[in-house]
């Protein structure tokens, strides 16, 4: 039957163990092409990654980091300008009230509580407020976050939409009592 | 006859008896061992899928999935390699086992070993190194067995008749060896106690190390034994000759040298320094046709035997066996490339590469083995349609299985690192990514049910064979080998006498006159040691520098080690097998820094013994989630995932909040870690207990205030807690002190 195969000549070798015999085949030439190629690449990949061809870890990085720069500052720069009355308007939206709910929960809720009662972060149901009550001083808070307080600063994770959406909701918030509400946290602010 | 038993007419035969009873008992032991390891892998698939099905605390994923892999590792393929060795070591070198008494104190031993993994598991004994969690006594007792199996194969060469090994044995040579040297080195510690230990190593040194040893269990436990399998009995199911005994030699020896420096791809784009990335990454691009080899002269070898697939379920198994060895060696050097495994790593990619590995060429082996061997060993005929529908239910599980992984693995690992147009993430919440893979997860389940299923036929099948009872051991006439240098000069009468220099050399010609190879498979003992050598050199080269050269592992000022309530919580992250969801390591990439906080650094793991890095995200990264919540959130989140993150797939530890935490070896732990060279004072390990309670008291009194539960000052809930709040917190204290 091995005469039906061109390619190699199929001639045996001496050898026998226990009935299995061995072929003296030469081995595939696109094998021992391909073995020789990944010699060389591996050659040549250690070379340019060692004199600085190839980008290390740290260089992608800060590549990545140059990119999005740009694409922030330029969001930054196009982004319609936020203010006191879009928030407002924001507050009577039915979506807009829902999807922040939906922000709430899986971002606030953690440290200001499920209801807003407070938690690690303060309570935002009472009239008490540490980085002003105006919904714009609410949205730059969100934003921009208070470092020395521990509060992140989420502009960086939520759209624009999302965190108009939230400053709103949680001014839906305000004065509804919820069970476990943490004592009350700077200055008292009228509503 | 070889060239080697081109005999004088005065050789006589000698009778040898086969032991095949210790056989039959080794592939009883690999299916029972199948069944179980692949029944544990259903459940598991199942408890991602729907995390109910994750019940009490010893049948959780964190501790079922290390009882699955060493099941079907060390079990599975275990027995079905010594099925293999003792079956085919005999014939090839016509004789005996070495010892009857070794080769039962080896299956013995081997199946007590696996009982104990399968009791200690579940109980959150463990060592948390992939592949080798068993903790130290049951090391020990592998190491003795591992002997035992060693003195019997060795002792086997040595009394056999045949000349020259066979490419089989060369590969089960290195197995035995290589198996031995990895096993001994990742499984150093410092005991506290039976049950407990803590690795020498720390951080970036322990996982190359790990990482080392995991890589090359596949390398030399599922890939090495299996090919040695594939080389017996392929061409004797074939009927035909082996395609290339050139080809032969070439990918043996450079799988074997090449394989053991690939171990740092495991360890892409972590702390480890890159250099040791990049050598692991270029080594496992070379392999790629070494291991190719292996598939060349497996499929070749079927050249003119292809007709005989139609209706021999043997070959079917092993054709599609040796399809899935050639697809995954290709993988693996894929995914070794950086750029892909920056995709592919922590996601179910990985998950995909090693089930096609583990199904397809191990289990297809090992099935088109036994199917082999069940008529040889015993006096009847398996059922070839039940044999087929096992072929035809494992092929379609299979190919379930891993397109669904595929697809899971790609689309996790898109969405991770997903940015939308404002330069934010387009998915930072975490369960979005896994919400997505829900269906994948339900289409595995099914793949993993389809493929038990036949592997539960072929046990009927295996029980149907047996009726007609045990074959009685086969028995052979061999010439008595007259290439063994003292009686060939009896029987020549050529007695004594020191050869001349121009014998000498015409006798070195006469040896090496088939070629050097030739000489070499003649030397069973030589070919060892040089094979030996071969797998050390990779691993010296890679290892040693990164434990002795500092400057590997950059110390950072404001990194300390644990408290004792911190390094008691760690415990716990261990012995719930935290490690199998969650990864410790931030990657240096834009959407992880986005995602988790600054990428991890080598000098943050110096007190890591052993380190938590992981391998899988199948939930989020750890590294940076100290401070990033309240105590109570963890509390809350510990009792029910739901409760503070709705759809998560994580079980409930709420026994946690009920179990007393043991502080009674507290002080134990902290000496025998600063055996390993972690800084803690005397005065700090005397008082460890009293430093224990009080951090307790504060983080309990902490959950109270914040309105959670009362009094868990004294439970263990409290120590995981300070665990993961110390998590990654180190590093930033440097910014809050030097301002």
């Amino acid at each position: 039957m091995s005469s039906e195969n061109q390619d190699y000549p199929d001639i045996l070798t001496s050898h026998n163990y226990d009935g299995i015999q061995e072929f003296d085949n030469p081995m595939p030439f696109w094998w021992k092409a391909i073995f020789v190629l990944t010699v060389f690449w591996a050659g040549f990949y250690v070379f340019a990654i060692e004199f600085g061809f190839i980008n290390t870890y740290e260089k992608n990085l800060y590549a990545e980091n140059e990119e999005i720069k740009v694409i922030r500052a330029k969001q930054k720069k196009d982004a319609p300008k936020v203010d006191e009355a879009m928030l407002l308007a924001a507050v009577d939206k039915e979506d807009v009230i829902a999807s922040g709910a939906k922000v709430y929960t899986s971002t606030c809720a953690s440290c200001h509580g499920g209801a807003g009662e407070g938690l690690i972060g303060p309570n935002l149901t009472d009239d008490h407020w540490l980085h002003g009550a105006s919904p714009m001083e609410n949205y730059n808070t969100i934003v921009n976050g208070v470092a020395e307080k521990g509060m992140p600063p989420w502009g960086q994770v939520l759209s624009p939409e999302d965190s108009i959406a939230v400053t709103a909701y949680i001014r839906t918030l305000r004065g509804t009592n919820p069970p476990n509400a943490k004592e009350p946290q700077g200055e008292k602010v009228a509503n | 006859m070889s060239s080697s038993t081109e005999s004088s007419p005065k050789s006589a035969l000698e009778k040898v008896v086969y032991d095949d009873k210790v056989v039959r008992a080794f592939l009883w032991a690999t299916m029972i061992w199948g069944v179980i390891g692949m029944l544990a892998g259903v459940v598991l698939a199942l408890q991602i899928a729907w995390f109910p099905a994750n019940q009490t605390e010893f049948f959780t994923f964190g501790r079922l999935r290390p009882l699955h892999t060493n099941a079907v590792i060390f079990a599975f393929a275990g027995n079905a390699i010594f099925t293999a060795v003792y079956y085919s070591t005999q014939r090839l070198m016509k004789t005996r086992m070495f010892n009857d008494m070794l080769s039962w104190v080896h299956f013995v031993g081997w199946q007590l070993i696996i009982v104990s993994a399968a009791i200690t598991l579940p109980l959150g004994i463990t060592q948390s190194r992939e592949y080798a969690e068993l903790e130290w006594p049951i090391d020990i007792a592998i190491t003795v067995i591992w002997v035992v199996f060693a003195v019997n194969f060795f002792g086997t060469l040595i009394k056999r008749r045949e000349k020259h090994i066979y490419v089989a044995i060369w590969f089960y040579i290195a197995s035995i060896v290589t198996v031995a040297v990895l096993h001994i080195f990742n499984n150093l510690v410092v005991p506290v106690g039976l049950f407990k230990s803590y690795s020498a190593f720390a951080g970036v040194q322990d996982a190359l190390i790990q990482w080392w040893y995991g890589h090359n269990a596949v390398a030399f436990f599922l890939t090495t034994p299996f090919l040695g399998l594939m080389y017996y009995f392929l061409p004797k199911a074939a009927e035909r000759p082996v395609f290339s005994y050139k080809l032969s030699i070439v990918h043996f020896w450079s799988l074997v040298f090449i394989y053991i420096w690939a171990g740092p791809h495991h360890l892409h784009y972590t702390a480890l320094p890159e250099w040791a990335s990049t050598m692991g990454m270029v080594f496992s691009i070379m392999l790629w046709m070494p291991s190719w080899g292996g598939m060349i002269n497996g499929l070749f070898t079927l050249r003119g035997a292809w007709h005989k697939l139609r209706d021999d379920p043997v070959l079917k198994f092993f054709v599609v066996g040796i399809t899935f060895y050639g697809m995954s060696t290709f993988e693996g050097p894929m995914l070794s490339v950086k750029m892909v495994n920056s995709l592919s790593h922590y996601t179910d990619w990985t998950i995909a590469h090693v089930h096609s590995g583990a199904l397809g060429w191990n289990g297809f082996m090992t099935f088109g083995m036994i199917y082999w061997l069940l008529p040889r060993l015993w006096d009847g005929e398996y059922n070839k349609k039940l044999a087929n529908w096992h072929f035809w239910l494992g092929t379609v599980g299979i190919l379930l299985y891993v397109i669904a992984m595929y697809s899971a693995g790609v689309t996790q690992g898109l969405m991770w690192r997903a940015f939308d147009e404002t330069g934010r993430l387009m998915y930072p919440d975490f369960m979005e990514t896994v919400i997505q893979l829900m269906p994948m997860y339900w289409v595995r389940v099914l793949g993993g049910l389809l493929y038990l299923s036949g592997v539960l036929l072929s046990i009927y099948n295996i029980v149907h064979t047996m009726k007609g009872g045990a074959r009685p051991d086969t028995e052979v006439q061999v010439p008595s080998p007259t290439w063994r240098k003292k009686k060939d000069r009896g029987e020549d009468g050529s007695v004594g006498g020191r050869k001349t220099y121009d014998e000498a050399l015409f006798g070195l010609d006469k040896i090496v006159g088939d070629g050097w190879h030739r000489a070499l498979e003649g030397w069973p003992m030589v070919f060892t040691a040089l094979t030996t050598g071969a797998v050390l050199i990779g691993g010296a080269v890679e290892i040693i520098p990164m434990v002795m050269v500092d400057s590997n592992v950059p110390r950072i000022k404001t990194v300390t080690p644990y408290t004792p309530l911190e390094l008691e919580g760690r415990d716990i992250y261990v012995s719930e097998g935290c490690y199998n969801c969650h990864s410790q390591m931030v990657r240096p990439m834009l959407h992880e820094v986005e995602r988790y906080g600054e990428y991890s650094k080598p000098g943050e793991f110096v007190y890591d013994h052993p380190f938590q890095w992981g391998s899988k995200r199948t939930g989020p990264d750890l590294h940076r989630v100290g401070g990033k919540y309240p105590h109570l959130w963890h509390v809350r989140h510990m009792e029910n995932p739901r409760s503070t993150t709705p759809n998560s797939i994580m079980p409930p530890y709420a026994w946690l909040l009920e179990k007393e935490l043991d502080l009674s070896n507290t002080q134990a732990k902290l000496e025998a870690q600063m055996m390993l060279g972690v800084p803690y004072t005397p005065a700090q390990a005397d008082n460890a207990l009293q430093s224990a309670q009080d951090q307790a008291k504060a983080i309990a009194d902490e959950v109270a205030a914040q309105g959670g539960p009362q009094g868990l000052e004294n439970k263990q809930i409290v120590a995981l807690v300070a665990y993961l709040q110390r998590l990654g917190v180190d590093i930033k204290k440097t910014a809050t002190e030097e301002k």
